[in-house]
This record gives structure tokens, sequence and C-alpha cells, in this order.
């Protein structure tokens, strides 16, 4: 006669498990909400103390280096209101020549070739190049059809590079807490990536900074609209992503 | 050219909107599946009188997998003359037929061969044509490369004693998920699909989706609504719109688990998710405006609808925005369109990953007990761009074939992998 | 230098997807999820067979001979020992006040005597009898099972019948063959029987009704929504499904002749009732005198009144809440769940 034989245990395993009934203390989930909102109002109030830190990491890579090149500031919006007043490199880039130009459209052209001759398997990688690829050609056919003045600098470049970075880390800070914080992980590990994730944000974001610095540096400015829809803003949440999975795996229990 | 660009900044205003809409939806879903209590309604529900039920099983040249579905689906604690199997074979050019007529010769009177060969072809066809005579109460299906576990029709069928419950969908986890990297990823993906986004609408009360298989709807509600439409591709979504339009509930129940196949190389992925975007446009365009008419329910329960619905319009929708965002940029439009847009960027990766936030598959990974394999993560930002690619791709297709060329609609028939019985004895 | 640095930089920024490489060429999790239902049986539920089988294993090899051929009394004994009692040897177990003991498997009938007796796992071929205030973890006798003032089941006991002497706790499982009785109020989370009830007797509405509740529908019932809340009034047959998206009150004596969905509260006055299945994401209430046909389900509270019945003898169904309260005499045939508690007042039995 039996047919199910659902009882209570069953509840606290499968198929009903949820972290609530895997035990994070109250307390613990409390203790951590006030710190997100503190870390939150930290983050908006206090945000020149973090753009200072951040510029801090540039100056002390341009001196280390001994590059030419000085740390800046720039406003933004725009340099008469200094409502956010982000680091920047100040760098002359030379517009794009002809040359430049040509060998772009060349560049793109063969990579996109390039990729069409991967394996099926690296479909993705196929995939990821070209995409990455199309702000690329939108910038060449852009300036096709308007041959204009290239008018961008390095300057805009910091304001939407440190701004972003500025915004995800707001984003991601909320997940990070009710994402590892709240589950039930090793406590040393949340300890651990949320550290490591905290020293990348601090030093990993201007180290990226000024490595696509250097990219359009020795290329060309062209490849900004790239780098901000593209690399920077998946470099940035790879990171995140990967000590996020890192932590998980350190908790999840074979059901 | 002002207004095309004024044009372009809306059109980027207000997908930066929806694309934060989306987020925050997923966000919740997760939040919820995590830290609430789960819905259970229809948890253990015994009744002795039973409804009576035929399972269909549609097969497209499966001489695979089919004979393990029939067996497994002989195998279930259900009694047996209250329940009967036809796999509908639609003009299989394999070995399916005869293995199904060895099966009906074999278990006379519980397994019913229908046999297609001209019509319409595709899933929805021929259930449509299967369907013509039912007498049973309920209906469920199977696909031919799933194995369901003997508890299972019983629990499916279990919610259907609540006279509102239209339809019923159980939980799919991938049996090769062990096979390459694809796999593994469809796995985590599949995941976070069923055990937080489907169980978290459940637990909200908004709209699970019937999935077309380890489902199944009730005989007196296909008929109210106007039984299978043929038209479209995926007939699963198209049926939980049209119960959902005429007050069906459609239940998840999570614990109902059958192992199925994922794609195992990525010709095929593409196809599935050409298959599935093209399919769930389609249902888009054909019911929001009932959708938006619709008055009788919550408006929650409405947004969340058209956002299941559009889910795949987000693809194309990505990619337009990024262009327009970068025409606004160099056009010195606005200052802040490329910051605002590269952080819609951000979001746009962490969302629509596997069409899923990360936080989600993260979760239900978690839930489920993968241990490392939630390392393999990050690489759900990679796959992004085969989905988006893939989406965008359809979407313009589509638009191509049947609004401007008016192309007749083909089915294209998933991969099976598995051994076929006498290839594993060989073995 | 530039170049080293700018090679450097690439090296931290994917240092964090080392362990992810490392998961993509070692592939430690390879194997598919474990779903749940896979087996045909439940491999819990103790079957007829199963008894048969321990009677022969006793029979044969009896695990520890004892010397004694009547009662035995057994003290204080601790421990993971088996204590196996071989048919014919002896037919009656006496267990000492103050006893732990492991398991204990019995071909003879198996009395418990009062107070504190933790025993882990107790199994008798025939009957088992347990006294005032013990602690079980799992019991399990072939016929007539029992439990005696203030007992605690812990986890599973299962019996032909079972009856339940007063004020038992079962936060375990319960389930009988045939019938569960209650004798006197107790709280329990699960139980399944052919019948559970209380043991007063009673009929459930008039002769006439029973027959018509009874009788399978030839036809589909209409289907009638109402979307705000709505009331039946006294002694109204309502001849179709009916579903309320606001709260319902069935009038005293009146009858739905199909299944019944409420969105919000449903009060169930005396003596009306439901043939078919009755669902509600609200609280239920019977007044009492009530009869239900069908399932009932609740994501909240229900509480029954005095003489109401769920199911049919050839009807088995299921009572599902997140708590239940049952005043008074009852029967439910089939399965009774409290998700969170259940309680049968001991007032009115």
């Amino acid at each position: 006669m039996p047919l199910n034989n659902y009882s209570l245990e069953e509840r606290l395993v499968e198929p009903f498990r949820s972290i609530r009934w895997l035990a994070v203390t109250p307390l613990l989930k409390l203790f951590t909400f006030i710190c997100l909102v503190l870390f939150l109002v930290f983050w908006w109030f206090e945000r020149s103390m973090v753009f200072e830190c951040w510029g801090g990491t540039l100056s002390r890579l341009t001196h280390l280096l001994e590059l030419p090149w000085h740390v800046g500031i720039a406003q933004w919006p725009d340099p008469a209101h200094a409502y956010l007043a982000v680091p920047t490199l100040e760098i002359w880039i030379v517009p794009p020549s002809t040359w430049v130009w040509w060998s772009f459209v060349l560049g793109t052209g063969a990579v996109w070739m390039i990729t069409g001759r991967l394996k099926q398997s690296f479909l993705p990688v196929r995939t990821a190049v070209r995409f990455l690829l199309m702000p690329l050609w939108i910038t060449i056919v852009w300036f096709v059809v308007f041959p204009l003045k290239f008018n961008h600098t390095i300057e805009e470049w910091s304001r939407i590079y440190f701004l972003v970075s500025y915004g995800s880390v707001a984003i991601l800070s909320i997940i990070w807490t009710f994402g590892v914080l709240w589950f039930p992980i090793p406590l040393f590990t949340k300890l651990l990536m949320s550290s490591l994730w905290i020293i990348y944000t601090l030093f990993g974001v201007p180290v990226l900074f000024f490595i696509s610095c250097m990219l359009l540096n020795q290329t060309s400015l062209l490849l900004l609209p790239t780098f901000a829809l593209g690399i920077v803003p998946l470099v940035q949440l790879g990171w995140f992503v990967a000590f996020y999975s890192i932590a998980l795996s350190a908790g999840s229990k074979t059901r | 050219m002002n207004t095309f660009l004024l044009i372009l900044s809306w059109y980027l205003y207000i997908f930066l909107t929806l694309l934060f809409i989306y987020f925050v939806r997923h966000f919740i879903f997760t939040l919820n599946r995590a830290f609430r209590s789960q819905g259970a309604m229809y948890l253990g529900i015994e009744d002795s009188r039973l409804p009576t039920v035929t399972i269909f099983v549609p097969a497209h040249n499966e001489e695979k997998v089919i004979a393990d579905a029939l067996n497994s689906l002989l195998k279930q604690d259900y009694p047996a003359h209250l329940y009967k199997i036809i796999p509908l074979n639609d003009r299989s050019t394999d070995r399916t037929k005869e293995i199904i007529d060895q099966f009906v010769l074999l278990h006379p009177g519980r397994i019913e061969a229908f046999h297609r060969n001209s019509g319409k072809a595709g899933k929805s066809a021929a259930l449509k044509e299967a369907c013509e005579n039912i007498q049973t109460d309920i209906i469920i299906v199977f696909d031919a490369d799933y194995i369901p576990a003997p508890k299972l029709l019983l629990n499916l069928v279990s919610p259907f004693v609540d006279p509102e419950v239209g339809s019923v969908m159980g939980r799919v986890v991938p049996l090769n998920s062990g096979r390459n990297l694809l796999t593994r990823i469809l796995d985590l993906e599949r995941s976070a699909g069923y055990q937080v986004d489907q169980q978290a609408r459940m637990n909200m009360g908004l709209l699970p989706q019937y999935g077309g298989t380890v489902g199944g709807v009730r005989t007196q509600a296909l008929k109210e609504i106007g039984g299978w439409d043929d038209s479209v591709l995926a007939e699963d979504t198209d049926v939980t719109m049209r119960m959902f339009l005429k007050g069906w509930m459609v239940v998840y129940q999570n614990f109902c688990e059958c192992y199925e196949e994922v794609p195992e190389n990525w010709q095929v992925r593409i196809k599935q998710v050409r298959r599935w975007a093209r399919g769930h446009n389609q249902v888009f365009f054909k019911e929001i405006k009932n959708l938006l008419k619709y008055k009788q329910i919550r408006l929650i329960d409405k947004l969340d609808a058209i956002l299941l619905l559009g889910i795949f319009m987000m693809g194309p929708l990505t990619f337009v925005g990024w262009g327009a965002a970068q025409v606004l940029y160099f056009a010195g439009y606005s200052k802040t369109s490329l910051l605002v847009s590269s952080l819609g960027a951000f979001i746009a990766f962490s969302s629509l990953g596997n069409f899923a936030l990360f936080f989600e598959i993260g979760t239900a990974a978690f839930l489920d007990g993968y241990q490392k394999r939630i390392r393999l993560l990050p690489l759900g930002v990679l796959f992004f761009f085969v989905s988006m690619t893939t989406v965008a791709r359809t979407f313009f297709g589509q638009l191509w074939d049947d609004y401007i060329m008016r192309k007749e609609l083909t089915w294209d028939k998933t991969t099976r992998y598995r051994l076929t019985p006498m290839h594993r004895r060989k073995q | 230098m530039s170049v080293v640095v700018f090679f450097l930089g690439l090296v931290m920024i994917s240092l964090p997807f080392i362990p992810m490489l490392m998961e993509i060429v070692k592939k430690s999790d390879l194997s598919p999820l474990q779903i749940s239902n896979q087996t045909l049986k439940d491999p819990r539920s103790v079957p007829d067979y199963v008894f048969w089988y321990l009677a022969h294993l006793l029979k044969v090899n009896g695990l520890i001979e004892l010397k004694e051929k009547v009662s035995v009394s057994v003290s204080t004994m601790v421990g993971d020992s088996l204590l196996a009692i071989p048919a014919g040897i002896m037919t009656k177990l006496d267990v000492a006040a103050h006893t732990k003991v492991a398991r204990v498997i019995s071909a003879g009938k198996i009395i418990l005597p009062d107070y504190s007796n933790h025993i882990q796992k107790i199994l008798s071929l025939d009957s088992i009898q347990t006294g005032v205030e013990n602690n079980l973890n799992e019991v399990h006798a072939h016929h007539l099972l029992t439990i005696g003032k203030k007992n605690k089941v812990i986890w599973w006991a299962t019996a032909e019948n079972v009856i339940l002497q007063a004020e038992a706790h079962l936060p375990g499982k319960v389930q009988a063959r045939k019938e569960i009785v209650f004798e006197n109020g107790a709280q329990f989370h699960l139980l399944q029987g052919a019948l559970i009830k209380s043991r007063i007797n009673f009929e459930s509405g008039s002769a006439e009704n029973q027959e018509l509740i009874k009788t399978p529908s030839t036809h589909i019932p209409h289907k009638l929504t109402i979307s705000k809340n709505h009331t039946i009034l006294d002694q109204v047959v309502f001849d179709g499904t009916l579903i309320v998206k606001g709260n319902l009150t069935l009038g005293k004596g009146s009858r739905v002749l199909g299944d019944l969905k409420v969105y919000g509260k449903l009060m169930v006055e005396e003596g009306a009732q439901i043939k078919g299945n009755v669902f509600s994401f609200g609280n239920i209430r019977f007044r009492g005198n009530n009869l239900v046909g069908g399932t009932l389900v609740t994501n909240r509270q229900l509480r029954m009144g005095p003489c109401t019945q769920v199911g049919f003898e050839d009807r088995k169904i299921t009572v599902s809440a997140k708590s239940i309260t049952i005043d008074g005499p009852f029967k439910v045939y089939g399965l009774l769940r409290a998700w969170k508690s259940g309680t049968i007042t001991s007032s009115a039995l």
C-alpha cells in the first residue's frame, strides 16, 4: 500500500533542501548584512579614498617602470565638475593615421579568418574572439563613413574604466554577501576568498587599467570600445566568478 | 541624424532597463530558492483513485534509445491497466519502427504503436495527430532518450488532483554529463534552470514552464485550449502560455527527476539553442498580444510571463544595444553612453551567461552537491558568446525566413549518443 | 622591462582561473547527478516476507541461545548488542524498566514496561505492547502494536494494527496495514493506514448523503471560477467544480459535488460535504460532522471539528497541511500528514 514515503529527514536532504535547512546562524547572517550595508555606505561616501588608492597603485607602477607617464585626475562628468574624481594616466596618444587604419582593417580581417580555421571543439573560442571583434568592425566602419578627427583620449578611457569597476564592485558585493557569506561554507574559505577578492579589487583593477593603457599606447585608441564593452567587464567578472566558484565548491556536499 | 541618435539613445536606455530587470528577476529567484521555504503543496499526495494515463514517446530515428525508454516505462510503479504507452514513430528511416513493433508484440495491450508516414513533420504535429482520439484523463510525454525511474509516473500524475492544474513538469537531469567539457557545463545550466529557476517560480506562485518532456497535460485542459499547435516549433512553451491564458496552472515537481542526454558537440548544441530560440520567439509573437490583454491575473504574474517569453529576445537586443552604445559614443551624443553600456555589458555577461545569473547556477550546483564541478563556473561567461550569437542569428534569420521569405518550418532533431543495446552487448 | 611587466600583469589576471583550468584537465567530477525515486519499492517499508525471513533465521540459527524457556527479563543492556529470541524457545519477552537496548528481535510478544526504555530498534513477529513514557526509535510488529501513554516514536513504527493509548508523541512515521486507532490525544507528523480513526465510532452524514457522495460521477462536472469572496448558503447543492479566488464559506448541510479549490480561507459549516478533492492556499476549518470524499490539501493550517470523515473505505486519500488540529472523533482513510505539527486534542475524545 505505501506509495510515497517522504518524511522529515527527506525534507532536510532531498529534494527540498534549501540553505535554510543547512544551518547558517541567523547571527552570522545579520552580522554580514550589516557589514554589507556599511560597506556600501563606505563605498559611496568614501569614494575619493578608493580612487586615491587606485591612483596610488598606478603611480607606483609608473615609478617602478620609470615610464614617462604621470598619474593625473579626471573629473566626471566633465573637467569642470568634480562630482567623481577618478585617476588617469597622462599620455598623449597619436590619433590613428591612415597606416594604422589599414593595418587595423587587415589585422581584424586576418584574425576573423584565422578563427574560422579553428577546430569544431574550439567553437566557443572562435565565437568569443569574433564577438570581441564586432566593436572593432563598428569602429572601422564608423570612421570610414565619417572620417572625422579622432578625438578620444586616455582620460575618457579612465573615466569609463574606473567608474565601471566602481559600480561593478558595488553590485558584486551584494551577490558576495548572499552567495558566499550566507552559504554554509567553511569559515576559513569564506575569509580567504573574500580577502583575495578584495585584494584583486584594490590592486588588480589598477593593474588591469595599466595593462590596457600599455596596449592602447602600443596600438591605438581604436581598441577602446572593444575594451570597454568586452574585455574589461569580462575579466573583472571572471575574477569574481572564479573566487566565488572556488568558495562554493569548498562548501558543497554531495547529496 | 539627430533624430536617429535620439532613437538610439532611447533604445539603449530601454534595453539597459530590460537587462537590469532580468538581472534582478534571476537574483530574486535565487534568493527565494536558497533561503525561503519550498513550495511542497503537491509532494507526497496519494490517492487510490488514480487517473488513466496515455504516455506518448515521440520518436524520429531513435533506434539507439527507444528500447531503454519503453522498457523503463513498462516498469512504472503504476497500475498497468491504467496506463498505455504510445510511441509516436514519426517517419523514422532507421530501425525505430521495427523495435516499436517488437515491443507491441511482446506487451500486447500495454503498448500501442502509432506510425506516421505522411503529414507535417515535427513533434507538435505528431502529437496533434495522435491526440485526436485520446480518451484518458492525462497525457504524459517523454522524449525517446529519457529513462524514467519507477516512481516517476505516479509522482507526475499526483498534482492533477488539484482541479486547476492543467499541466505538470518534472526535472531533467543529464545522464551523459561526464562526457566532455560541454556536457559538464550544460549539466550546470540544466541544474540552474530546474533546481533554482523553475522551483523558485513554483515557490512564488509564478508560472513554471512545461518543458515538453517529463511532464504532462490534462486532456480536458488540452481540449479547452484547442489542442497542440503544429505551426510552432516549441509546442511546450506554446501550451504553457495558452494554458496560462485560459486560467490553468502549470506545476513544477522538483523531485520528479529523470535522466536525459545533453548534446555532446557544439553543432548539436547550437542546433538545440536555435530550435529553442526560434520556438520561443514564435510563441512570443503569437501570444504577446493576448498576454498583454489578459486581465484576470496579478500584474507580477503577467510581468513574469512576459519576461519568460522574451528571454530569447535579449540576444539580438544585446547585439543591437552594444552597437548603439558605440555609435552614440563616436557621435559624441552622450558622454556617458559607453560608460553606462559597459556596466550593462557587465550585467549582460553575468545574467545571460547561460541564460541565468551565475549566482543562480552556483546556488543550484551547491544545492545539487556538485563539488568540484562548480569550479567550471567562470567558463559560463565564455559560453555567453556562443549562446548570444546563436540566439541573435536565429532571431534575425527567423525574421528573414518567417516574415520576409515566408518559409515553411523545419524540425531539427537532436542527435543521440547512447550505444544501442546491440552495441552495448558487443562491448 | 615593460614587456615583462605586461606579462606579469597577465599572469596576475589569470591566477584566479587556475582551479578552473585544473578542473578542466583533472576531470574529477564526471558522474551524473544521482536522482531520487530510483527504486521500484520503498526500501524502508517492512513487508511481510521480511518478518517471515527473520522468523526463519531465528528458527535455524538463534543468534543468542537462551536457557530459560519461559519469560525472560532483560535489564540494563547497553550498547550495540542484538538480542534475538528464537521462536519456540520463548513466547514472551518482558523488558525491565530503564533498559537501553540497541536492537531487539523477538518471535513472540514483546511487553515493554513503564518509563524511559531507550530502544533503537524493536521487532516482533507477534505483537508489541509498550508501557508509559518510553522512547522508541523504530518499532515493527507483525500484528498489533499498542503504544502506551506518553510514548515517543522518534523515527518509524509499523504494524498491522496500531493502537495509540494516550498522549503519544510521534515525530516520526506511523504506518498500519489496517487501522490506526487513537484512544486519546496525540502529536503526530505522518500517519498512514487503511483507516486512521478515533476510538469513538460515528456515522458521518445520513446514509442517503453518503451514497450520493460515494457514487462516482458519470459526467465531467462543470467548472465555475469566482474571483472574490463567496458564501454558499445552507442546504445548497452545487453540482460542479468550484474555484474561489478569495475566501469561501460552505453553509450548513450544503454539498459540493465536484472538486473545490480556494485561494483564501475555507470555512466548512456543520454538516457540509464535498465530494471531490479540496485544495486551499489558506487555512481550512471544518466545523464538524463533515464529509470529504477526496484528497484534502492546504499550505497552511487545517482544523477538523468533531465527527469529520475524509475518504472512504474504497477510496484512500491524503490529508496534508502545514499544521493539523483534530478536535474530537474523526476518520481518515489513507494518509494524514502534517508538515510542521499535527495535534489530536484529547479533550473531545
